[in-house]
């Protein structure tokens, strides 16, 4: 018996020591996902014939640029770094030269040129999010930034903003729609040929057309856009397809076209119409990597894909034989990796991190590594925006509006009711709302709790967005000016102020919400208003702001991402977004005379109109831009990139030192 | 003893299944509709209607908790909501291997560190050796985790540069256990460090221990052959209680080292809001505690028979 219990008390420790072996073991005979070599390759099931030709009436819009801009001046930064040694750039240079370079690529170090090796081993980043860990762009849940890297894109950004040819070479857009002109060396990595008709494919599965066809139970998460911007496709020859749109659809290259943050990517159908499960196993992209191995929503490890049939100057075959991304939430956890050169580059540092790094355009050329220490960063702007919004207004106009209503687009419009907060409030009153307003340092936040990284704005949209006025609205910043604040106050009524609720969500990409919303506290709290905010969960607080919901009242901090074109980001002010900003009857109807314009161009007197009827209404008011920065250890010599994007891209463009 | 485990096993089950309904209904408590949490702003109001049908988050909730218990007595958990749609299933059993790599790795830190300490202590108390133990083990227990692991990432990753903090055991190999382990263990080590001291302080001053001692046994075969085996049990459903704790309360360790386990997993299905993965991570922690429990109710059933006889 004596012997029986000791066995039976030496139990635990004899199970830790098994399970540990036994556990290590297991989890060390896991393989990488590495994918076969697709099977067979089925035919496309269906080649919709478009109705119409296009009509030739029109002028064609924006042709692609074939060739990034030529720089003038060679500053002394361009000078080409030695593998070994850091860049420094040895001539201060004067404001036009240093203007000129910061234009890609005359600036930019290159692969295999002066020293810098033309093939190296890996580059790795971390990040906060890559958004929705879907490989399958017909079934995607949400935005996902890894498809730029192993998919394709019809037309794509250079690193200076430019509309310029990716998949195709360039397109032709009218008020029927869209011809594309493919680039006829472009093949997916089974070596199918990517042509018109996998661009047809393509736009059907985005539409949703094979659900319950090629084993797919769902459509991906935007497939009613997607119907509502194509509504047929028409293969006129491999290398030509007519997209068409009922009626100006202008902003449609901003959504599938591959302009700026746009919604979708294409995938290869030989691939896709396997079905999901097929498709995971070798997606077999048109892009210049291959995915060689997958943990979702935690790393995915790329292999260049040595014979990628593009030889832009934009959009290559990259220097570096792999490309990992790790995903890693925490931000001091980010900044330790690159901090201990675990990774070579971080997307999103937070800002009080950054403030101390040498910021590359400080210091010479953005993107191009100084050389002035172990680290260096570059800022990205256009991720997002905040706004101030008083909700009562919108509410009280909306909820004495008959129900039953419809808007252009047939949509049922929520019938909205008041929330008794609402009721006599004093913000209903314009000058309450406005003193509120000049209450407010804006210059003074960014400068202070921002650290610079944000900029004061006074308008809707943000500088680098199509059609936003720089000078006339954005850079107008709304004075801080408390003594009119005062008066304005005393003038409605309050000269003893009053006590308000107000609410705000954090949202990854999207800094410095909190620090503004202490900031109003405290410049309120010398007016006499005393503030009391309520932090939300985001997406709970997006939720909030559905149609006729508006639940954030009396004050909102409202934000918004992808800042990079006003045309699409108008789409929150009108009555049946799924995100609403205020609106009444003339900016609905502005909303639609914009998204109707045949061309880009012709939207833009509409979005200047849009946003000053916006901000007449002095319910919502701009507070500051956003940025985001880009963390690179001394390895990496350059990342031509977009200034004004919302979120990262052409990590492929990246040059190494070794 | 047969019906014993019987009883537990079912009421084991009963547990599972109050667990799930409360997870599916605690899920929706905030009502609306999951599709509208889970997409982005970007999402017009026609898409939301289309994918809400699509998933079946139209149909009453009740009717969804018939289903749900329908597919599930079947081994069906569903489809994750991202993920490419793959079952939820395979989604948290390719994850499930990681965290148990490093729940056993940290138990077994744990274990071996905090039992030989707290032993020590007890043999010697008020020593020096007591005194730090003390010491260490009121820190341990009171440093948060993710604290002691950014700490462990700036000594041994920033400063020293030995160890890699970001990936799991197939990206950087054994190592990679090291710091997310060890953090882990830290607040264990001290948790098991005192149980076993307080254990071994009362089994020390039994009469049966003074009769040994009497008999002139030297203090090695007392404190480890006699005195430890019974300090032993207090241990033995510690160490069962914090494993199962383990399994799903990794959350933030494995946050913080990008661990590709299922508390990482749980973090990004909460974020997006994908229901079928948050309900099936807790079903199998849930399922991994309640197994444990009635591996321990047994275990001491076994031992003391007092205990299914009552």
């Amino acid at each position: 018996m004596k012997r029986l219990l000791s066995y039976k008390l030496s139990l635990p420790l004899l199970l830790v020591i098994l399970m540990t072996g036994v556990l290590v073991a297991c989890g060390s005979a896991e393989e990488p996902t590495d994918a076969p070599a697709p099977t067979a390759a089925p035919a496309a099931t269906a080649a919709p014939a478009a109705t119409a030709a296009p009509a030739a009436t029109t002028a064609p819009v924006a042709p692609a640029a074939t060739a990034a801009p030529a720089a003038t001046a060679a500053p002394g930064a361009t000078a080409a770094p030695r593998p070994t040694a850091r860049v420094i750039p040895t001539v201060a240079p004067t404001e036009a030269v240093e203007e000129a370079s910061k234009t890609w690529p005359s600036a930019y170090p290159k692969a295999g040129e002066n020293g810098v090796p033309a093939d190296v081993g890996k580059f790795t980043v971390a990040m906060d999010s890559w958004g929705a860990s879907d490989l399958n762009p017909w079934g995607l849940t949400s935005v996902s930034f890894l498809h730029d890297y192993y998919n394709l894109r019809l037309m794509m950004q250079d690193p200076n903003g430019v509309l310029a040819p990716a998949w195709a070479l360039s397109f032709e857009q009218t008020l029927d729609g869209l011809t594309f002109q493919l680039n006829p060396d472009a093949r997916f990595q089974d070596g199918s040929p990517a042509d018109a008709q996998a661009v047809a494919d393509n736009l059907l599965g985005f539409r949703g057309d094979f659900v319950e066809q090629a084993g797919y139970d769902a459509p991906l998460w935007n497939s009613a856009k997607a119907q509502e911007l194509t509504a047929d496709v028409e293969v006129i020859s491999p290398t030509e397809v007519f997209v068409k749109t009922d009626g100006g659809k202008p902003t449609w290259m901003w959504n599938l076209g591959g302009n700026g943050y746009h919604l979708y990517w294409y995938g290869n159908p030989n691939r896709l119409m396997m079905g999901p499960d097929a498709y995971l196993e070798d997606a077999a992209g048109g892009g210049p990597f291959s995915i060689a191995e997958w943990e979702p929503n935690n790393r995915i490890l790329f292999d260049r894909w040595d014979d990628f049939w593009a030889d832009y100057e934009h959009w290559h075959k990259p220097q570096f034989g792999q490309m990992e991304f790790l995903t890693v939430s925490d931000p001091a956890a980010r900044f330790a990796l690159l901090a201990s050169e675990q990774v070579d580059a971080v997307y999103n540092l937070p800002w009080a991190l950054a403030k101390d790094l040498d910021k590359s355009e400080d210091l010479g050329v953005r993107g191009v590594n100084p050389g002035r220490g172990s680290t260096w960063t570059q800022t990205y702007q256009a991720n997002g925006m905040l706004t101030m919004t008083f909700g009562c207004p919108i509410h009280l106009r909306e909820a004495a509006r008959p129900p039953g209503r419809v808007d252009e687009g047939g949509v049922n419009i929520p019938e909205w009711t008041t929330p008794d907060v609402c009721v006599d409030h004093p913000t209903l009153d314009v000058r309450v709302r406005r003193a509120l307003n000049l209450a407010i340092d804006k210059a003074a936040v960014s400068a202070g709790p921002h650290f610079g990284f944000s900029k004061p704005i006074g308008s809707i949209f943000h500088a680098g967005s199509f059609a936003s006025r720089l000078d006339e609205r954005v850079y107008n910043v709304s004075e801080f000016n408390p003594d009119e604040a005062k008066r304005l106050l005393a003038e409605a009524g309050y000269a003893d102020g009053f006590e308000m609720s107000g609410h705000f969500g954090q949202f990854a990409g999207r800094p410095g919400i909190p620090e503004m919303a202490d900031a109003i506290s405290s410049y309120w709290n010398d007016i006499g208003v005393t503030m009391t905010w309520q932090e939300h969960d985001p997406t709970d607080y997006v939720r909030g702001f559905r149609a006729g919901i508006f639940a954030q009242v009396p004050v909102n901090l409202q934000t918004w991402g992808r800042q990079d074109h006003s045309g699409v980001q108008i789409s929150w002010y009108h009555a049946t977004s799924g995100y609403v900003g205020i609106y009444n009857d003339r900016i609905e109807e502005l909303y639609w005379d914009a998204t109707g314009a045949e061309t880009p161009e012709e939207m833009i007197p509409f979005l200047h109109e849009l946003e000053d009827e916006v901000l007449a209404t002095e319910e919502t008011f701009p507070l500051y831009g956003m940025t985001l920065v880009n963390a690179y250890t001394d390895r990496v010599l350059a990342h031509p990139t977009v200034e004004f994007t919302p979120h990262f891209k052409h990590y492929d463009l990246v040059v190494l030192r070794d | 003893m047969g019906s014993y485990i019987i009883r537990r096993v079912f009421a084991g089950v009963i547990t599972m299944i109050l667990i799930t309904l409360a997870v599916f209904i605690l899920l929706r408590l905030g009502g609306g509709n999951p599709v509208e949490y889970m997409l982005p702003p970007e999402a017009t109001q026609a898409d939301i209607e289309k994918l809400t049908a699509a998933y079946g988050f139209d149909r009453s909730i009740w009717v969804q908790l018939g289903i749900y218990y329908q597919n599930l007595f079947q081994g069906d958990m569903g489809d994750a909501l991202q993920y490419d749609g793959q079952p939820v299933v395979g989604v948290v059993l390719d994850r499930m291997p990681a965290t148990l790599q490093l729940t056993a790795v940290a138990m077994a830190f744990a274990v071996i560190a905090g039992v030989s300490i707290g032993a020590v202590s007890a043999a010697r108390p008020d020593s020096i050796f007591d005194r730090v133990g003390r010491v260490v083990a009121i820190i341990g227990q009171s440093m948060p985790v993710f604290w002691v692991g950014l700490l462990l990432i700036l000594l041994f990753s920033v400063e020293l540069g030995w160890l890699q903090s970001a990936g799991g055991f197939d990206r950087i190999g054994p190592e990679a256990l090291i710091m997310p382990a060890a953090s882990l263990a830290f607040f264990l080590i001290a948790s098991h460090m005192r149980i076993v001291r307080s254990t071994m302080l009362e089994v020390l001053e039994s009469d049966y221990i003074k009769m040994i001692r009497a008999k002139g046994l030297p203090t090695r075969l007392v404190i480890w052959k006699h005195a430890f085996k019974n300090a032993s049990i207090p241990v033995f459903t510690l160490f069962f209680v914090n494993f199962a704790a383990l399994v799903g309360g990794a959350v933030v360790t494995e946050t913080i080292f990008s661990w590709p386990g299922v508390g990482h997993l749980l973090v990004g299905a909460l974020i997006a809001r994908d229901y079928p993965v948050t309900q099936g991570v807790i079903f199998f922690v849930a399922a991994i505690i309640v197994f444990v429990n009635i591996f321990v109710d047994v275990m001491y059933a076994w031992l003391d028979p007092r205990i299914r006889l009552g």
